[in-house]
């Protein structure tokens, strides 16, 4: 607060004091708020998602009889990195094994299997949902095109 | 700040920015972002996401969308799913519960997308129900591919980075 007195010693009037607010130094802590807020507000950090369409599997799907049975490669987790993958190969044993296997097994690669083969990740009950995931991230990396989980009460594919 | 008037030839004349917009613009800024600091530290319920090695997962989009929370403990019957600050318990009512609420924001957004947050330490017995239940959500919405659900994971190399920073 500062007080100024009035030229007013020529007029005779007895002199007025102006108090005025300074309000430098509280726009000043306003705007280090402002900034601190604006720089320490952070949302979502490192997070990512995975794309993925959920079906309703209860629904009636109408079949194409021309349409060729694509027979899924189904990848079930067991826990503590362990996997099965089922089929006519030497399939890989753990987790960290998946991308490689199922990349040399890319129709593109050389192998038999198209990008669009359904891949089926199927963890068991108690597989955490940490190593569920784990899996699935293996067979995107790996390029497959439709990575879904498998309904875990009644085991049908998505 | 003084200049000298034009009107009144001799008489000083005070000028001076007028500062009070500003400081109320300034001020709402403040609120607002208190607010909004406040309103995440809600939303985003306290978990372990899972965190993948070397994810191949994308950055979200900017399409809207809801947040479903599956929130781990150490008692199963106190997992609970959360949407907007409600929450569901995770038994068959539960869940049901979800699903007409789900499907009731479906309606009203055709571009809604759900983003699923999980707690990587919950049983997979415990999260498939759950992303069941958000496809048949899908039922009656004119989905013809299914509900786009985002599975929410953490990037490693990303939140150490931006810790960083």
């Amino acid at each position: 607060m500062s007080h100024r007195r009035c030229p007013s010693s020529m007029t005779g009037r007895p002199e007025k004091a102006q108090v005025e607010l300074n309000l430098t130094p509280m726009i000043d802590v306003v705007f280090q708020l402002l900034i601190y807020f604006l720089l320490g507000t952070s949302f979502a950090v490192g997070e990512q998602t995975f794309r993925l369409d959920v079906p309703d599997r209860g629904a009636s799907v109408e079949i194409d009889p021309f349409e060729l049975d694509v027979t899924p490669v189904v990848v079930q987790v067991a826990g503590a990195g362990r996997i099965r993958v089922d089929g006519p190969w030497d399939g890989p044993v753990h987790v960290d094994a998946l991308t490689a296997f199922l990349e040399a097994r890319r129709l593109d690669r050389g192998g038999l299997l198209p990008l669009d083969t359904p891949i089926h990740v199927d963890p068991l009950p108690d597989v955490d949902w940490g190593e569920a995931v784990e899996a699935f991230n293996a067979a995107v990396r790996a390029g497959f095109e439709s990575v879904g989980f498998i309904d875990a009460s009644s085991g049908t594919g998505p | 700040m003084s200049a000298v008037s034009k009107l009144d030839v001799g008489r000083p004349v005070r000028t001076g920015a007028n500062l009070t917009p500003m400081i109320d613009m300034t001020f709402l800024l403040v609120v607002f972002f208190v607010l909004v600091s406040r309103i995440t530290a809600v939303e985003q319920v306290p978990m372990e996401l899972p965190v993948p090695r070397d994810p191949a997962a994308g950055a979200a989009d900017d399409a809207p969308r809801i947040v479903v929370n599956l929130v781990h403990d150490d008692r199963p019957d106190r997992r609970r799913a959360t949407l907007e600050q409600r929450d569901f318990d995770l038994d068959v009512t539960g869940i049901a519960a979800l699903e007409t609420e789900v499907r009731r924001r479906l309606l009203e957004s055709p571009e809604l997308q759900v983003n699923l947050r999980a707690d990587r330490r919950l049983p997979y017995a415990t999260v498939s129900p759950v992303l069941d239940a958000l496809g048949r959500s899908g039922r009656g919405t004119d989905r013809t591919d299914g509900v786009r659900v985002n599975l929410v994971v953490i990037d490693e190399s990303l939140a150490t980075r931006e810790e960083d920073a």
